[in-house]
């Protein structure tokens, strides 16, 4: 009856285990506090928003080279060093997890640790950026160049920016934290930061797969054929229905 | 000083399902790193060519549904959320397709502003 008790306390009286927030509002029905399923609902979107840069990064990948105006991918991607910046973020989603971790078992000091290494390593990773776009900028690829150029800084720039709000949000929480106002009572506001930065991790997954990994020979040769076909089979059916 | 019982009950979502230890989360940080180092490594083994691209491509779905279930919680949260997530998903992947066959896959011609006009 006692344990019963201190579990109904530890989830703020709501019924519901497990939920550490301080004045928190749920979303009617649903049992999911309303800043969550915001979050979730903005992350909804994001996925779409990037969904449309990666289709036009793939639609256009591996076609520079057909107006022949360079710098081409395959002479500037360097592979190692993208593994190591890709590494950094993953295990910076690891770090993020662990802050909450420990957040959640009132460990404030651990959270803080945990939380100012997410911090430093997506710092490391905004380095990395920075130094790839540097290097790629003095080989001459520019947004202007070539549809390589556009394509690539745009999808990879706004993931750029992601992180970098991403580590804004991260050091706000730290300043909180140190300030004493980040405990186990409001974890939710750490656990939605969690879910911005991881959702900043899935994102580069898929990139570091589709526009580093995948080798470019691959996607060039046959590629247009593959596509004109596909394309006329689009024409034709879409056709066919009006 | 919180009590253990507190502890556990933290540890749960929602529907009392119990969120993986710290620990866990470090094994499953340590398999995504293995996963990442498959990736880059199969990328100069010329002798799987033919695969790497459905290989890859697997690969990163695996990292990807592991940093959403786990990291993210949706293994262990409402479901409402995943429905979500995943209807978003489908939106995407149906905006890719699109895009796909919308678009004229002739030869690309490189658009030049003639500034001096």
């Amino acid at each position: 009856m006692a344990q019963a008790a201190e579990i109904t306390q530890a989830s703020g009286g709501s019924g519901h285990v497990g939920e550490h927030h301080e004045g928190g509002h749920h979303a009617p029905g649903s049992g999911i506090e309303n800043r969550k399923l915001a979050l979730w609902l903005f992350l909804a979107s994001d996925v779409m928003f990037f969904g449309s840069f990666i289709a036009v990064y793939m639609i256009y990948r591996g076609r520079a080279e057909e107006v022949g105006v360079g710098p081409f991918p395959y002479e500037l991607i360097d592979i190692p060093f993208t593994s190591v910046s890709a590494f950094i973020l993953l295990m910076s989603s690891m770090t993020m997890v662990l802050s909450l971790g420990a957040l959640q078992k009132d460990d404030i000091r651990g959270s803080r640790i945990w939380l100012a290494a997410t911090a430093v390593l997506g710092l490391s990773f905004l380095g990395c950026q920075y130094f790839e776009f540097t290097e790629f900028y003095h080989a001459g690829l520019t947004m202007q160049v070539n549809i390589f150029g556009s394509s690539f800084f745009t999808l990879t720039g706004f993931h750029g920016v992601h992180v970098a709000i991403g580590v804004l949000w991260l050091l706000s929480l730290l300043y909180t934290s140190l300030r004493g106002g980040l405990t186990s009572k409001n974890a939710m506001s750490l656990e939605i930061a969690g879910l911005y930065w991881h959702f900043v991790d899935i994102v580069w997954i898929v990139i570091f797969t589709l526009v580093y990994l995948i080798p470019y020979d691959e996607v060039t040769s046959g590629a247009g054929e593959h596509a004109s076909r596909l394309a006329e089979f689009g024409q034709t059916a879409i056709q066919s229905l009006f | 000083m919180s009590s253990p019982v507190v502890h556990d009950a933290q540890h749960a979502d929602l529907h009392g399902h119990e969120h993986p230890s710290q620990m866990k989360y470090v094994q499953i940080a340590v398999i995504l790193a293995i996963i990442t180092a498959i990736e880059v490594a199969i990328y100069y083994i010329d002798a799987i060519s033919d695969f790497l691209v459905p290989a890859l491509v697997i690969l990163s779905a695996i990292k990807f549904i592991i940093v959403v279930g786990y990291f993210m919680h949706l293994k262990f949260d409402s479901k409402l959320l995943m429905w979500m997530f995943t209807f978003a998903m489908i939106i995407g992947i149906a905006v890719f397709i699109g895009t796909w066959l919308m678009t004229n896959h002739g030869p690309v011609t490189q658009f030049t502003q003639d500034m001096s006009v």
